[in-house]
């Protein structure tokens, strides 16, 4: 039974094929959902991520980065300086608002740094100066050769203008590239005077992160102080949050797209196998026999159909990053682990639809003309 | 060369026999390219929603100008503040009737482990929640009103107390429609703003806080508005104006900015897929047949008369599949936007729906020629065996 499953499969070979390659290509769009926002999220997170600080220091009740505004005064740097088991603190004066440049507008961070600037400043230069001065600005590389912007151009920030003295790495984002300019800079566009958002604070030799987090908090008034770990957690639960929804709508779509596909497949091919089924059922094979093959068959096309989406998304999603390099996709093994699951649920309800056609072939049919 | 009459008619009534055949199989097949057509369309529909979202929060403000800080072009995503003397100079202005202050605050609302954002709208005479579905705009000190997304998500109802960095506040209304870049509004009173920065954990930084975004300028009836907001600009060279729709544009451009390219490969691999559903649907219903080809075939038919019957097959089955589609599309919609309340999901768009029904009868068709060299293979002498 199971070697005339296989040989039934496979006997349409274009029919077989393009019915996995219309099934990998629903489940390939739930895999692309996926890693875009997985990318995306990745990449809102890469500043806190990569500034290196030990302790993240903000206004009280903020708690991440992402869409959040942090203000405090800056005297409090001061005191975060004077805490017992702080190493080196930087603070940053931060900015989310939208730019200008090649023509569109561009959500972005805009970090204001003391120069020169330590851990806070880029963490990785495709070209071009680390530390701006005032009046200038480092961008993204990606941001750049997106905008048309080179070494040398100029920039608007809300009413300033800037010159792109640096390209940095690592720092794109379609949610919110990050551009680097002086605190004084940032200060002016915010005609606000003596504030920072964050304070970067790394930790002596031998001191906890927790500990010297508690130990700011108690030791300045109204300010929230967060390792890098929980600050990252909340800045990748918020970025998550904000798209996790559409991911899950459109996963129980294109699923649901997946399984009507993987269902016409099997059906068409039951359909195609009505003589046959009638004859085994003649000689005598039961109906689960039968609702078995076909759920098998299911399975394997849902099983071969997400094989190939996997190998899809490996192949193209690097393709699509270079050619779009605005578009950052990230497929990780939780998502693949997830496609292969819901290939599974898919076969299963695929094989709904056929099973019942099986139910009703007649073996009386297999011994007519 | 000019075809036999009895052609066109001869075609259209195998056709319809075909399909009509096997109902079933019939209706599977116009819900599978309806299934295709419904996600296109509901991929186009969160751009479109994205971006009508956008809009609607400047639109919905209502305001004959707009005016933001020097630079500003959006008001929902960048941080606009304007010097407090800016409302005084500008109703001084010939042709402004009144200058109603708006300020836009983003705020990070927490329960437990849940944190979302919340763009706060403060406000005085006018620029509050565009539309209530529960309780009363603001009337008492505290009160707030928040979009329906929020009060749902974070289980609020009326009367409860919203504390926003630790100041508590009162929901006096639940409005909808209230909400941008996935991200709600709520809408306070500019009476409660100053002992919002007091008595929340903000008192110690507050000279940083905007305390006026934006000015939303009501005109007196008969004026000229370009007049009026060259004048403005004149005036207050650290503000710029805006018409409302010029700004609603402006943010919908960020909106298509941001997430074009994102929708713009899921579309493209939509169609991808749309191809790739006609051609199996197409191929399995010429294998299902290969019998009746080849009679056909025997009886003197060309093969341009079967391609061609094939390809009015398809095109009859994406005219089913259209409208079902857009059926299909519309109740996801309805039921998203039902349970989802942040986002908008309008899949009946002029455009997208065009785009999309010249998109399907195209890979439809394109589809159909899938088999073609299958009809082409089929020997006449066949039935004969």
């Amino acid at each position: 039974m199971l070697r005339w499953t296989l040989k039934s499969l496979i006997h349409e070979r274009v029919a077989f094929f393009i019915g996995v390659a219309a099934a990998s290509s629903a489940l390939l769009l739930v895999m692309f959902f996926e890693a875009v926002y997985a990318g995306e999220a990745d990449n809102i997170i890469a500043y806190p991520r990569n500034a290196g600080a030990d302790v993240w220091v903000m206004q009280r009740g903020v708690g991440n980065m992402h869409m959040a505004t942090s203000y405090l005064s800056d005297w409090k740097v001061s005191e975060v300086r004077n805490v017992p088991g702080v190493a080196s603190v930087e603070p940053i004066l931060y900015l989310n608002t939208v730019i200008e440049a090649g023509g569109q507008q561009w959500f972005a961070y805009i970090v204001g740094l003391d120069t020169p600037a330590g851990a806070a400043g880029p963490w990785a230069m495709h070209s071009g100066k680390r530390n701006p001065d005032i009046g200038e600005a480092v961008v993204p590389e990606v941001f750049a050769r997106v905008t048309g912007l080179r070494i040398g151009s100029p920039i608007r920030i809300v009413d300033h203008e800037f010159t792109v003295v640096g390209l940095s790495r690592g720092t794109f984002s379609m949610a919110n590239s990050v551009i680097f300019v002086t605190r004084v800079d940032v200060e002016d566009i915010m005609t606000s005077l003596d504030i920072v958002s964050f304070m970067l604070v790394t930790a002596e030799d031998g001191v906890h992160a927790t500990t010297l987090a508690s130990d700011i908090e108690a030791a300045v008034d109204n300010v929230e102080a967060l390792t890098t770990n929980e600050f990252l957690a909340n800045d990748k639960q918020m970025a998550l949050q904000m798209g996790v929804e559409t991911v899950a709508l459109m996963t129980i779509i294109c699923g649901a797209l997946a399984a009507f596909l993987i269902a016409f497949t099997v059906y068409a091919q039951v359909a195609r196998q009505r003589r046959e089924l009638a004859v085994a059922k003649a000689l005598g094979v039961s109906n689960s026999a039968l609702y078995l093959s076909v759920c098998v068959q299911a399975i394997l096309l849902a099983a071969i159909s997400t094989t190939f989406a996997v190998l899809m998304a490996v192949t193209l999603m690097p393709l699509v990053t270079a050619a779009i390099p605005m578009v950052t996709l990230q497929l990780s093994t939780a998502s693949v682990a997830r496609v292969a699951m819901l290939g599974f649920v898919v076969a299963i309800l695929a094989s709904i639809l056929p099973a019942r056609r099986v139910a009703t072939v007649d073996p009386m049919t297999a011994f007519q003309g | 060369m000019r075809l036999p009459s009895y052609w066109h008619t001869t075609m259209a009534r195998l056709v319809i026999r075909q399909l009509l055949y096997d109902p079933v199989r019939t209706g599977l097949t116009s819900l599978a390219l309806a299934a295709i057509v419904a996600v296109i369309l509901l991929l186009e529909g969160f751009l479109e929603g994205v971006i009508e979202q956008s809009r609607n929060a400047v639109l919905d403000r209502g305001a004959d100008l707009i005016v933001t800080q020097a630079g500003i072009k959006n008001l929902t995503l960048a941080r606009s503040v304007l010097p407090q003397s800016t409302r005084a100079d500008i109703e001084f202005i010939q042709g402004v009737r009144t200058a109603h202050p708006l300020t836009g605050l983003p705020v990070i609302y927490t329960q437990q482990d849940q944190r979302a954002p919340l763009l706060l709208f403060v406000y005085d005479t006018s620029g509050g929640a565009h539309r209530l579905i529960d309780g009363a705009q603001p009337a008492n000190p505290r009160e707030i009103v928040v979009d329906r997304s929020f009060a749902r998500r974070f289980g609020l109802q009326i009367g409860d107390p919203v504390l926003i960095s630790d100041f508590e506040f009162r929901l006096s209304g639940i409005a909808d429609g209230a909400a941008a870049f996935f991200s709600a509004f709520g809408f306070a009173r500019y009476d409660d703003l100053i002992d919002f920065y007091f008595e929340s954990d903000l008192a110690a930084d507050i000279s940083t806080f905007p305390l006026l975004s934006f000015l939303l300028v009501d005109l007196v009836e008969e004026t000229d508005a370009n007049e009026v907001a060259a004048r403005i600009e004149a005036a207050v060279p650290t503000a710029d104006v805006f018409f409302p729709e010029d700004l609603a544009a402006q943010d919908a451009d960020l909106g298509r900015a941001l997430l074009g390219p994102i929708f713009r490969i899921l579309v493209v691999a939509g169609y991808l897929s749309g191809f790739l559903v006609a051609g199996i649907i197409m191929f399995a219903a010429v294998n299902a047949r290969t019998r009746d080809f080849g009679v056909l075939k025997a009886l003197g038919f060309s093969q341009g008369f079967l391609t061609g019957s094939v390809v009015v097959e398809a095109l009859l089955l994406a005219a089913f599949a259209l409208p079902l589609g857009l059926l299909l599309a519309q109740g996801i919609s309805v039921a998203i936007e039902t349970l989802m309340p942040l986002y908008r999901v309008p899949v009946t768009e002029t455009l997208p729906v065009v785009r999309t029904a010249v998109a399907c009868l195209a890979f439809t068709v394109l589809g159909a020629l899938l088999p073609v060299r299958r009809i082409r293979g089929v020997e006449p002498s066949m039935v004969f065996r």
